[in-house]
């Protein structure tokens, strides 16, 4: 028989970088690390000869624009829709800046393109960090092959690649230069811990 | 006296700002801007070291990285480095440079004598000498040989600094600041291009720096000084300085090393104390210089032998005297330099000797201004001096009289010639080709985005490096995608021509036989040149593994085109039918600390941790490596804790009661669309069409080839939705086959998967009470009827959303949990706690094997890739009446026939004797004397605390029919034999009643 204990514990989402609560952070002049919490990443993966529909349908029920395109990724800024391969997006938000519940964008891309492509939730499975500041482009150049000068990337646009020999995407957010990066839960705190370590040059810039 | 041999004025160093050091355990002062070299040289120091292999002594022939001699040990104690050159050392406060190569010190070194054996040390010698007897070779021979020869000794301690590497990517990289490498980067970075120029020195500008040049009328140090000024202040320019190109691949990929640090006694805080750059130009410049090669005379490896640029950049740049009465030799008119500028830094030339008859005339008129002596028509055939130079042998070069003239001197400055520094072109997979003007090799044809200019082309004239860099840089931008660039090259002061007649060795004085030093690093003489060349070894290639020419830390970038012009001589051919040997990464010797970057101790490999992994830290769980996952392996409980201890006493609380495991590393691949079930169909052996939704099955995967691949068990969640799981180490290649499989064989299956490994903690709970545990916290029907053995389905865990899958890997009554991994610690600190007055328990890796061996569950040891579904007794999962991956491969007779392999269990007869792994399993009539003999052998043991004995799975020769046979388990690497009894895999409820109560 179903048994429901009368007092259950308040579910609370453990960050895979701390053995405790807290915020990881690194805080420098020209540099700024810090988790992504409450974070919301849904996969996407078009069945067959429905990616046209699903980026419409994605487009419609989020309000942004979702490209077929390789490497591009559109927000609204608080939302971002990512490629994430050819037939598939990873779609990233904060909850609590993007005002949903948890579950719930999860649950509206469910209800809105159930039919047209498989909905997964990676929400736990992804760590995200954003790395922010004039310092930023060089802290990545210590960790990824990829081209990340203005010329040849910019905000709107994704990289899946290696960071730090591990793999991540890397959205970029903005000209600050922004960078939000995404890994596996796993790898978490090693990923951070390099991150961090390629920071440490700048840590002394007044 | 200090800095004796200091100019009093002149030269790129701060005289404000003295810098003390210690050479040899002596205390020196020298200048800010200085070399280690330039430094000693200043304070009368040239003998800096002892040769390779005849332990001469030696001292500094160069003024730059292509330093053969002047080998030093850097520093102490852990940033200790071997075999740096004095040359290129920046002088810091406090810097410790120690000689090598040399005991009990360095002005009288015991092994000296191989000086005088040194006819018994020719070339080929080890392959000569060290021939027998063979057991010699690694007890005695080598231990010998490596200590007679070699240089310094490695740190012993592991190195405090730390090493990064970086990327960037640019339109146009320019390699060399000189003037042909600056000119190229105001040109192309005027086009907007991203521009990348580096220079291995600290200061841009290169031989700008170091001779008394003229650009549009100003001194060439002050242009140098200017451009750089103005490609500073350019956002699209990247300049870099002690930065040295080394490496250069295919699809133009280009790398180096920039010394970040060296030049100070320790790192600043967070700086790494060198950085490994690799580039992605799209255009390479290669504006890397020349590098002048010596002359072959007698001794010429003496201390105060010197090459003539390097004697007159001591000068220029660093305001030393590198002697006080200089004898200049030559071949051409570029060493006329160091005679004008020696003279003006007070240096007392007393003879130019020139091997050519007719010196040009405008260069005899200067010297005969300056009271110079010119003898034209002549060379030095020896240089005389025990530990440094006393004087110099000059004889006719026409070899018409081999008495030779004695001029006294402490210098002898020669120069043979000048190489291009074609290097990083042979690198990029062309082939330099020989220029009879400058009797050098000059790039051939490019193979990739390449050009060279300048002094690395052959050219030598200082109008023709400005013209060739403006034009270089500005195509370079075009080629890139820029608009031309209107730019005009600067103007230089015409410098006369070059004018070289080759002189490859110099005339015998009085037909003596003396050392004459083609490779002075690795101690080669041009007689080791004749002898290989009579012996046959007379290719390039293999002249160069013979005599080990070339073969040093430098190189031979001071020896090698003179070896090849001395081995024409020898085979009486021109130069360019000798050919030319191919340039391999490293131009420059590279610490390997700097391609290991962090990635070394913590940061080796990165770690995967679960969500349980902090909690099992606490309990002081000790972990072990499952890929890149740390897994609890087992919790000790009380100190003197064994492994054994732990996990017997984790099994025993499982099979009795109720314990956790966490399993979260087990692969798991999400599975959707319309053709989800089909898709599975062909990927296992088994039937996937029926299944029906909230039901879990477990599935074999085979190989193309008929093997076993891997197995696990898919649950389907709905209609079209299937979730997979897979072995640990597996989990990425099962991925990859199915992709591999979707993408290229069956495109038309509307499926599609992806890895959700990391989304869900998975949780095993084992043991009779497991139900009686999970119905406190689950809020679904778990009756035997509701949710039987292989019901999968979605639940809530108090708050916690959750799938439950009722599997079981310990052959007890056992759940499988999956919780969103952050809300995992919660999962499972809740179940521990619903467990409490229960007595729950966890357990680790080694009882979930201990278990798994007990019920005969094949896992990796079992699954080696050679074994087949029969092998595994798996073979009634098959449905042959399908198509699957591996079917017909696994139907050739070979897999089917007798004789193979079969997985068994195994029982130790010995009491407290536990099996061991790999254990060959042999008839007990026969000894094993060859593998011939094994019938198989043991892959997976443990203690059984149910059947209290050691027991084992392991793969014997039919061993399916073999159940009751006694063997013998044979360990022959520690000469054990065990008795074992041959039975069924599965030792414990072969019925399967457990998982099904």
């Amino acid at each position: 028989m179903p048994k429901k204990q009368d007092a259950t514990p308040d579910l609370v989402r453990k960050s895979p970088l701390l053995p405790k609560s807290g915020d990881f952070i690194v805080d420098h002049k020209n540099l700024r690390l810090q988790e992504r919490k409450a974070l919301s990443a849904i996969q996407v993966l078009s069945f067959k000869g429905k990616h046209q529909a699903s980026a419409k349908a994605i487009s419609a029920v989020l309000g942004i624009e979702c490209s077929t395109q390789p490497g591009v990724c559109n927000s609204d800024g608080k939302t971002q829709v990512a490629w994430n391969g050819p037939n598939s997006w990873m779609i990233v938000a904060n909850d609590e800046e993007a005002g949903r519940a948890s579950g719930e964008l999860f649950k509206t891309l469910q209800d809105a393109i159930g039919e047209l492509a498989a909905v997964i939730d990676q929400s736990h499975g992804r760590c995200g960090l954003r790395l922010s500041g004039p310092r930023a482009r060089a802290v990545m150049a210590k960790n990824t092959a990829v081209d990340l000068h203005p010329r040849a990337f910019g905000p709107g646009r994704c990289a899946l690649t290696s960071v730090a020999h591990m793999n991540a995407t890397i959205v970029q957010v903005d000209d600050a230069p922004t960078y939000d990066l995404f890994v596996i839960r796993s790898l978490a705190r090693s990923f951070a811990h390099a991150i961090e370590h390629a920071c440490h040059e700048f840590e002394g810039e007044q | 006296m200090s800095q004796q041999y200091r100019t009093s004025n002149g030269g790129q160093i701060n005289r404000a700002r003295s810098i003390s050091f210690t050479f040899d355990g002596k205390s020196y002062t020298g200048f800010e801007g200085d070399t280690l070299a330039s430094a000693l040289l200043a304070n009368g120091v040239h003998l800096m070291g002892r040769s390779f292999k005849y332990h001469r002594p030696r001292g500094i022939q160069t003024a730059g990285s292509e330093e053969p001699n002047a080998i030093v040990e850097l520093r102490t104690g852990p940033r200790k480095e071997p075999n740096t050159r004095a040359t290129t050392i920046e002088l810091f406060d406090g810097l410790v440079a120690k000689s090598q190569n040399r005991w009990p010190s360095l002005a009288f070194d015991a092994m000296a004598i191989n000086n005088l054996f040194s006819p018994l040390l020719s070339a080929g010698f080890y392959y000569k000498t060290f021939m027998w007897p063979a057991s010699f070779w690694t007890n005695v021979y080598e231990h010998v040989i490596r200590r007679a020869a070699g240089l310094g000794t490695a740190p012993t301690e592991a190195d405090p600094d730390f090493y990064e590497q970086c990327h960037e990517h640019c339109d146009v990289m320019i390699v060399g600041a000189g003037p042909a490498g600056l000119s190229a980067a105001l040109a192309a970075a005027s086009t907007d291009a991203r521009v990348i120029l580096l220079d291995e020195h600290p200061l841009l500008g290169g031989s700008l720096n170091s001779e008394n040049f003229s650009i549009d009328g100003k001194p060439g140090n002050e242009w140098a000084a200017e451009a750089v000024a103005k490609l500073e202040a350019m956002d699209n320019v990247h300049l870099m300085t002690r930065t040295t190109l080394f490496g250069y691949y295919d699809h133009n990929v280009v790398a180096a090393i920039e010394k970040v640090s060296d030049h100070l006694p320790v790192p600043a805080k967070g700086h790494p104390r060198q950085r490994m750059w690799t580039f992605y130009p799209g255009r390479v410049i290669l504006a890397t210089g020349a590098t002048e090669r010596p002359l072959v005379f007698g001794n010429n490896d003496k201390p105060g032998v010197m090459l003539a640029s390097a004697a007159r950049t001591y000068a220029n740049l660093y305001g030393v005297k590198p002697g006080r009465r200089a004898v200049i030799a030559t071949n051409n008119n570029d060493a006329y330099r160091s005679a004008l500028d020696l003279h003006r830094a007070g240096v007392n030339v007393v003879a130019v000797v020139d091997s050519r008859q007719h010196p040009g005339t405008q260069l005899v008129a200067e010297l005969e201004k300056l009271s110079i002596r010119l003898i034209a028509g002549a060379t030095v055939g020896a240089a005389e001096g025990r530990q440094h130079v006393k004087a110099a042998q000059i004889v006719t070069t026409q070899g018409d009289t081999l008495d030779p003239e004695r001029i006294e001197c402490d210098l002898i400055a020669a120069s043979g010639g000048w190489n291009p520094n074609v290097h990083l072109h042979s690198q990029s997979g062309a082939k330099p080709v020989y220029d009879d003007s400058i009797t050098s090799f000059i790039p051939g044809d490019s193979r990739q985005a390449e050009v060279s200019i300048g002094a690395a082309k052959g050219s030598f004239s200082l109008q023709n490096c400005l013209d060739q860099g403006t034009a270089a840089g500005a195509e370079a931008a075009k080629l890139a995608g820029f608009k031309a660039a209107n730019i005009k090259a600067a103007s230089a002061k015409d410098e006369g021509a070059y004018a070289i007649e080759a002189l490859w060795i110099s005339p015998t004085p009085y037909n003596k036989s003396f050392k004459q030093f083609v490779d002075q690093q690795n101690d080669v003489k041009s007689s080791d040149v004749a002898l290989a060349s009579q012996e046959g070894y007379d290719s390039a290639e293999l002249l160069k593994r013979y005599t080990t020419q070339g073969m040093a830390t430098d190189q031979g970038k001071t020896s090698n085109v003179n070896t090849l012009a001395i081995l024409a001589c020898q085979r009486g051919e021109p130069v360019p039918e000798v050919g030319i040997t191919t340039f391999r990464p490293p131009y420059v010797a590279v610490a390997m600390g700097v391609f290991a970057g962090h990635t070394v101790g913590y940061d080796f490999m990165p770690v995967r941790r679960t969500a349980i992994h902090d909690w099992n830290e606490k309990q002081g769980a000790v972990f072990i490596e499952a890929g890149l996952w740390l897994r609890a392996r087992y919790y000790p409980q009380r100190p003197g804790d064994t492994m054994n201890d732990c996990y017997i006493r984790e099994t025993n609380a499982t099979r009795s009661n109720v314990a956790l495991v966490d399993v979260t590393s087990l692969g798991k691949i999400d599975i959707q669309g319309p053709d989800a079930a089909e898709f599975l169909n062909r990927l296992y052996i088994n039937n996937w069409l029926k299944l029906p939704i909230g039901k879990a099955r477990y599935g074999i995967m085979l190989r193309e080839d008929g093997m076993v691949f891997d197995d696990g068990t898919t649950s389907r969640l709905a209609e079209n939705h299937y979730y997979m799981t897979t072995t640990t180490a597996n989990a990425g290649p099962v991925l990859a086959h199915m992709e591999q499989y979707h993408q290229s064989e069956w495109p038309e299956l509307d499926v599609v998967f992806c890895s959700v490994t990391e989304q869900w903690t998975g949780i095993a709970v084992a043991g009779p009470n497991s139900r009686k545990l999970l119905e406190k916290v689950i809020d679904i029907d778990l009756s035997n009827e509701a949710f039987p053995f292989m019901a999968a389905g979605e639940c809530r865990m108090n708050n916690i959303p959750g799938r439950l899958f009722r599997i079981s890997f310990s052959g007890e009554l056992a759940y499988e949990i999956n919780v969103p991994a952050d809300y995992g610690e919660q999962a499972w600190l809740e179940l521990l706690e619903a467990g409490k007055e229960m007595g729950v328990s966890v357990y680790g890796t080694e009882a979930l094997g201990t278990m798994r061996i007990e019920k005969g569950h094949v896992a990796g040891s079992e699954l080696d890739g050679r074994t087949t579904a029969k092998d595994l007794g798996l073979e009634g999962l098959a449905n042959r009446g399908k198509h699957f991956i591996g079917k017909h491969n696994s139907e050739r007779p070979a897999l089917l026939d007798e004789g193979r392999l079969q997985v068994v269990g195994l029982k130790s007869l010995v009491v407290d004797r536990n099996l061991r792994i790999g254990s060959q399993l042999v008839d007990p009539k026969v000894k094993l004397a060859t593998v011939n003999q094994s019938q198989g052998h043991i892959t997976a043991t443990t203690y059984s605390p149910q059947l209290e004995c050691g027991i084992a799975l392991g793969l014997l020769r039919d061993g399916a029919s073999r159940h009751g046979e006694q063997l013998d388990a044979v360990f022959p690497l520690d000469d054990e034999t065990l008795k074992v009894e041959v039975c069924h895999p599965v030792f414990i409820d072969p019925e399967g009643e457990l998982v099904r109560a």
